[in-house]
């Protein structure tokens, strides 16, 4: 580059010889700013933990004591992957996960109950109700931006119990968490 | 003077420039201690976070080789650098957990001359014990 510029000299007139050094001027610029950019984009800071959120709170939603699984009321024993079909609302959800902030992760749980070869929905709870419908349509339009959420959805088999019968289900839940 | 030189003078401006820029901002991200901030705050959130869903009693080691203090309230966990400064003007970096009414949290402010101690559940109640009985944990 340095030999053609030496070139130009003498041989075109000074507004050209400007010309074609502004043309440098900006590849250089463009080259220094895509180098920058690619340092900046690579020095992470972030710690992003939006995958195992879901995680914990479905945990928690299943395995703790006082939330939606059933619990023998004689020996206190908790029977995990069993839903007590009565403890399945919203205000229980509610109160075995809250934030001091609300935005948070919310939640929708669907109970499905298998008659024949096809599930049917049996019961739907919310886990913080609000916000769930805040932000699941962002979430489910793909919108991305810090006023948009993340969608997860985990299915498993369980078993629910009601009026002191047994019977098989699935469990369909999909958290929404605030990006 | 010709174009030519003007050039010259550019480019050279403009590369010391960059290498001025590239070079602070690596320099403080490698001397930053944000990210390690911000993995403790969630690890340790998302960890109490875990322990409310145990059924009965709860005890995990946990180690902090970093220089932070920290604090577990009833709603999330603070770190902040090490420093004499007060809490308030100190850069904190936190992370809610999600607490329940079934299980108390008992808040806790840990310095930095405590790097092992462990997280207890017992009795529905989380907190953090240290090894050295003489230790009093102050509240955030």
């Amino acid at each position: 580059m340095i030999k053609k510029i030496k070139l130009l000299k003498g041989k075109k007139g000074t507004a050209e010889q400007w010309l074609e050094i502004i043309s440098y001027i900006i590849l250089i610029s463009v080259v220094m700013v895509l180098i920058f950019a690619l340092v900046n984009m690579l020095i992470n800071t972030g710690v992003n933990v939006q995958n195992i959120q879901p995680e914990v709170a479905f945990y928690r939603i299943m395995y703790s004591p006082n939330s939606i699984t059933y619990t023998d009321n004689i020996t206190g024993e908790l029977y995990t992957g069993i839903i007590d079909l009565d403890r399945f609302d919203n205000e229980i959800l509610d109160k075995s996960i809250s934030y001091s902030y609300e935005k948070q992760i919310s939640a929708r749980l669907d109970l499905y109950t298998v008659i024949g070869s096809r599930f049917k929905i049996k019961k739907t709870a919310y886990l913080n109700q609000v916000w769930y419908e805040r932000l699941e349509p962002l979430a489910s339009a793909g919108i991305i931006g810090l006023g948009s959420a993340k969608k997860f959805v985990k299915i498993i088999p369980v078993t629910y119990e009601e009026e002191g019968d047994f019977y098989p289900g699935l469990l369909r839940a999909v958290f929404v968490l605030p990006n | 003077m010709n174009s030519f030189l003007y050039f010259l003078i550019f480019a050279v401006a403009l590369f010391g420039l960059f290498v001025y820029v590239v070079y602070n901002k690596v320099g403080a991200a490698v001397g930053d201690t944000a990210f390690a901030r911000r993995l403790y705050a969630r690890d340790m959130a998302l960890l109490v976070d875990s322990m409310h869903a145990a059924d009965g009693n709860f005890t995990i080691a946990y180690e902090m080789p970093w220089d932070f203090d920290f604090g577990l309230t009833d709603e999330k966990i603070i770190i902040t650098e090490h420093s004499d400064k007060p809490l308030e003007k100190r850069a904190q970096t936190s992370f809610l957990f999600g607490r329940n009414e079934y299980v108390d949290v008992k808040p806790v402010w840990i310095n930095r001359s405590i790097i092992m101690y462990t997280f207890k559940l017992k009795n529905d109640t989380i907190y953090i014990h240290v090894p050295s009985e003489d230790v009093v944990l102050p509240e955030p």
